[in-house]
């Protein structure tokens, strides 16, 4: 690894050292709060060449020596022009006003910059969302939820009504590599899939990816959903909070040392139990969450950063003996306790203007714990993922024209699946699984090269290596990647890419729900890993007038080595998954709009999903292939925002979705039961996934009231109503009988409208 | 200069505090959406047993809809569905090489074949056709031999259970069971039934069965050529005359019990009705035709 670095070190020497030109480099950050701020457009002037600040907010433009206008952009924020004369190697660190997303009075337009870089950007199947905007779109239980926002998006879709679950063009559940600092959560959601484990509050920014994986991403086959938590204010101490109906959360941040050094820690935890309990009814259930972060800006070349995120979903039920124990059962209790702990450590490095580095050190462990008894008997299911992890990225920004990144990841995952223990007389018919752990160890490697080939072109590539060493086998792979962009002029731009993707982990479920017991287990000698091979290409254009960008990108997905379960494997207590295990072919193809605009009085998006996705496996409906349980044909989302106020923000959604896919009893038949002592019904169902529910119409309306943004102390109150108009949204097929005693089909749904109220709060 | 905002104004948020309200209080979830499904067409399901001395007993019957009986529903089994689930006429024909055999129909929807005994290693080509419809389906199968208890013992498992300040005493049977398992693949079905013989009938005379218990196997599992092992069946004590059997049954059918204990026992199929296909050997029909003969050890528990 050490060779491979130091070659790709001198081989960017020399792009320098040929390179006639200078460097200005520097963070952008927010002026209030010294949060760097991802994604910032640096542009010179009026060559209008230009990059964007990274993850960290770190930006480096090299350009021929000489006089330049560079305007810094983000937006929300006041832009910045300065005037640089580029003699030499330079530094300089901007710190941008936040105006708000309506101020008109902003000359040049922030969002009209992102715009246009966004139109010659190579990167494809990217959205941005930006987590102060994410926070006004109208979203169940007035929790704001960022992968509810993103089921809105093209290319997304949801698993369940109301579930956080996401299917990202085609794909699985389990095939989204969501990354929080770069630690992977594996359980992303709260109260069975209903809420996301991600609390506003922590959340800075949140990057989709859903093809044109540029290749320091891998190890899932369909998105990418990157995450950012805030840093913390580095200038002043602040508190913010808010009481919601389902949840409460407070947030404390500020500078240990002031604009070196800063903290931020955030909490949520729901309080139902408390509340419902208050009036005699035991609601054993709640969740919590807190994410901690500090950084500390070592010198001019140095920063550390610290982040952890911890949470649980707890259901505990006291043990007791009832007044009425006529069974005289004795003590009765269930519970259990499931949720993730990730921390990362990391550390920035400029070894020069235009070589930055990150190395982060990360720990993920994603637990559940069941436990029960009935008197002296007892049972208690574990399950556990621990990963520790070592990744090192580089990015050499030689010049405008080309831009290189390269580096490594290793990560250690130690998995010990269903450990089952019994107790009393109940452990005669149940034996003990102490569950040996599994270890194994994912490598990759990876290089990529954006090139600016003529002033209209523009190539992305690059070849990540990834490999598994599991026991008894060793897995590698080649992934190469490419994006190119053309680029008609500053509105107009097609752009084309492909993307290999392999996956060394599966999530094994045992129905189409997710439950507690779903457990991640790894490939082994017998189960192979997932493969994705996506092409795409799409047409963007930058509407000037309206500041508003209009994607269509279109893309075609072929998936080998898909996992899915016997009929009617029963992965509970079961600790032989390999023999429940099916592998199969996937395709998956669509066509996406998204009209977005980020600035102005309105703001939101447009979207529409066009999309197929089938499924084959020899196991499985006799062989013959079968639409995917969540193939939705047609998905249009309006998302809308709209300040009316300064104080005043009302935001509408509108949702339209077709049904996802279920497989009815449509027959039935008598037949002898093995004992030949009577009959048994056995149903006929039809074609696997082969009937579809009927389509779901959904409007959602949040209004925001605040107090003037003067005050030291802010409030604000957010009324909401989920599916407004109670509209049925269908998620099964049911038989019952009618007043006039004959059967029908019907679709219950889950959730009707849903109202809620929150108050929010800073100072 | 004063600019009105609506946060300012006190009368304007306790109007929409009780605007919330009121949408809490009408929170419902929508009524049920009614689809249309087209229905399974009525195929002929087959099923069959062998009687002892070899004579082949075939049950023949029609699929129904889905949407035609419920087993919650069961007052939904109306006398038109019977009247359409049950054969009136049909012609069963049993072919194998060199002969064939014209079933007797027994009545509803059972025939018989009273001619021929059955040999063990013949494939028999069983050939339906419903004289009302036309419909036919063809099933093949192949008689297996028996393979009979090595030994069948038994005692008496007494568990001790604890009700309210009293306790009660349990008891279980034990069975220990005995076979040897023949080369090649085997798969077999074990049932355990309590017999009830009436007082004034004749010594032998079955006139019911309950408490019946199913356990199927395959020797891929099996670790030796000879079979042991403790069935545990609560509900049986002194008195009761219990009828063990073993059948050497075919890997179809062995299937056919593995898919109906699945989706029978796991109850997250069964609460998201995830669908569980059974498979047959009935071409352009469902069920089993399967041709195993049992061997019986009746215990008289004492």
């Amino acid at each position: 690894m050490k060779r491979i670095y130091t070659a790709l070190l001198l081989f960017a020497s020399l792009v320098t050292a040929t390179a006639q030109s200078y460097t200005l480099s520097g963070y952008v950050r927010d002026n209030a709060s010294g949060e760097v701020l991802i994604g910032a457009t640096v542009i010179s002037m009026p060559s209008r060449r230009g990059t964007y600040s990274n993850s960290y907010g770190f930006y480096s433009l090299t350009l021929p020596g000489g006089t330049y206008q560079i305007v810094y952009n983000y937006i929300g924020y006041r832009p910045d022009t300065q005037t640089i004369d580029l003699s030499q190697n330079r530094t300089l660190d901007i710190r941008l006003d936040e105006t708000g997303a309506m101020a008109e009075e902003v000359v040049i337009s922030a969002a009209a910059n992102a715009n246009e870089q966004a139109v010659k950007s190579t990167q494809m199947g990217q959205i941005n969302l930006n987590v102060k905007s994410v926070r006004l779109v109208p979203t169940l239980g007035g929790e704001t939820d960022i992968l509810k926002v993103m089921q809105l998006l093209p290319g997304v879709t949801k698993g369940g009504e109301g579930t956080t679950s996401i299917l990202v063009r085609g794909g699985d559940p389990d095939q989204n590599l969501i990354l929080l600092d770069e630690a992977v959560v594996y359980n992303v959601s709260h109260l069975f899939g209903f809420f996301s484990v991600f609390n506003p509050d922590a959340l800075k920014e949140v990057n989709l990816l859903k093809g044109g994986f540029p290749a320091q991403y891998g190890g899932r086959l369909s998105s990418v959903i990157d995450i950012t938590m805030n840093e913390g204010n580095a200038r002043k101490y602040k508190v913010s909070g808010g009481i919601g109906l389902l949840s409460s959360r407070l947030t404390v941040q500020g500078p240990i040392i002031k604009d070196r050094a800063s903290f931020i820690i955030s909490g949520r935890r729901s309080y139902i139990d408390k509340v419902v309990g208050l009036v005699g009814i035991p609601v054993p259930y709640y969740f919590y969450d807190l994410n901690i972060k500090a950084n500390y800006i070592l010198g001019e070349k140095d920063r550390i950063y610290l982040s952890s995120y911890f949470g649980n979903d707890i259901l505990y039920t006291p043990k007791e003996v009832t007044d009425n124990d006529s069974l005289g059962l004795g003590e009765v209790g269930f519970g259990f306790e499931l949720g993730n702990f990730t921390t990362t450590a990391r550390w920035n490095h400029l070894y020069n203007a235009r070589l930055f580095s990150n190395t982060s050190l990360i720990y993920t462990r994603f637990k559940y714990d069941i436990n029960g008894n009935i008197g002296s008997n007892g049972i208690y299911i574990g399950s556990k993922v621990n990963d520790i992890g070592l990744k090192s990225d580089y990015t050499f920004y030689a010049d405008p024209e080309n831009t290189f990144r390269f580096g490594g990841a290793i990560t250690h995952h130690r998995f010990v699946p269903n450990v089952l223990t019994a107790q009393g007389d109940v452990s005669q018919f149940i034996d003990d699984n102490p569950a040996d752990p599994i270890f194994t160890e994912e490598i990759a490697f990876y290089g990529l090269h954006e090139r600016q080939v003529t002033e209209n072109f523009k190539v992305n590539y690059g070849l990540r290596i990834s490999s598994a060493i599991v026991p008894n086998k060793v897995y590698a792979a080649l992934e190469p990647r490419l994006a190119m962009v053309y680029t008609l002029n500053d509105q107009n731009s097609f752009k084309l890419s492909y993307a290999r993707m392999k996956q060394y982990l599966h999530l094994v479920s045992s129905s189409s729900v997710a439950l507690p017991t779903d457990l991640w287990y790894p490939v082994t000698e017998q189960v192979k890993p997932q493969k994705s091979d996506q092409i795409s290409a799409s047409y963007t254009y930058h509407f000037e007038k309206i500041r508003s960008l209009l994607t269509v990108e279109s893309y075609y997905k072929w998936m080998n080595n898909l996992t899915e379960y016997r009929e009617g494997a029963n992965l509970i207590l079961n600790d032989n998954f390999e023999s429940e295990l099916l592998q199969g072919r996937g395709s998956s193809y669509g066509l996406e709009f998204l009209l977005k605009r980020d600035e102005g009085r309105i703001t939101g998006w447009i979207g529409y999903t066009l999309a197929f996705s089938q499924r084959q496996f020899d196991g499985l409906n006799e062989g013959k292939v079968f639409w995917a349980k969540y193939d939705r044909r047609h998905d249009l989302s309006v998302v809308a925002i709209w300040q009316l106020l300064d104080q005043l923000n009302f935001s509408i959604v509108y949702n339209y979705l077709s049904g996802a896919r279920f497989t009815p009893q449509i027959g039935q038949y008598f037949i002898p039961n093995p004992s030949l002592t009577g009959v048994e019904v056995v149903p006929i169902f039809a074609e696997r996934n082969s009937v579809r529910l009927s389509p779901a119409q959904r409007v959602d309306i949040s209004l925001a009231l605040r107090n003037k943004t003067s005050k030291k102390f802010t409030s604000e109150w957010v009324l909401g109503c989920y599916n407004l108009l109670n509209a049925p949204t269908p998620v099964r097929i049911d038989i019952r009988l009618t007043e006039t005693g004959a059967l029908e089909y019907t679709q219950p749904s889950f959730l009707g409208r849903v109202p809620s109220i929150a108050w929010n709060f800073g100072f | 200069m004063y600019r009105p905002t609506l946060f300012s104004r006190p009368v304007l948020f306790p109007w929409l505090a009780a605007l919330a309200l009121s949408w809490s209080l009408s929170s419902c979830v929508p009524e049920p959406v009614l689809i249309e499904i087209p229905q399974a067409e009525s195929r002929l399901v087959v099923a069959s047993q062998l009687l002892p001395g070899n004579f082949l007993l075939v049950n023949v019957s029609r699929s129904i809809g889905a949407l035609e009986y419920s087993q919650q529903q069961t007052d939904t089994l109306s006398d038109d569905i019977l009247s359409r689930l049950l054969l009136d006429s049909a012609l069963v024909v049993l072919t194998w090489p060199g002969g064939s055999d014209t079933l007797i129909e027994l009545g509803a929807g059972t025939w018989i074949s009273l001619a021929t005994q059955l040999e063990v290693g013949v494939t028999y080509d069983l050939t339906v056709v419903d004289s009302l419809t036309g419909q036919t389906v063809r099933a093949s199968a192949s008689p297996l031999p028996i393979v009979p208890w090595d030994s069948v013992a038994y005692r008496y498992v007494y568990d001790t259970i604890q009700f309210g300040g009293s306790f009660s005493v349990d008891t279980s049977v034990a069975l220990h069971i005995q076979f040897t398992d023949p080369a090649a693949d085997n798969y077999y079905l074990i049932n355990n039934y309590r017999v009830r013989i009436p007082d004034s009938s004749a010594l032998g005379q079955v006139v019911g069965t309950d408490n019946q218990q199913v356990t199927f196997l395959s020797d891929q599992l099996f670790k030796s050529p000879v079979y042991r092992d403790t069935l545990i069946y609560p509900g049986f004590g002194p008195g009761d005359t219990l009828a063990v059997t073993l059948s050497n049954i075919s890997q179809l059918y062995y299937d056919f019990l593995t898919v109906r204990q699945r989706s029978g026992t796991n109850i997250l199929s069964i609460l998201l009705k995830e669908p569980v296909s059974y498979p047959s050997n009935v071409e352009g029909g469902y069920g089993i035709f399967a041709l195993q003969l049992p061997d019986v050890r009746v215990l008289i528990l004492r």
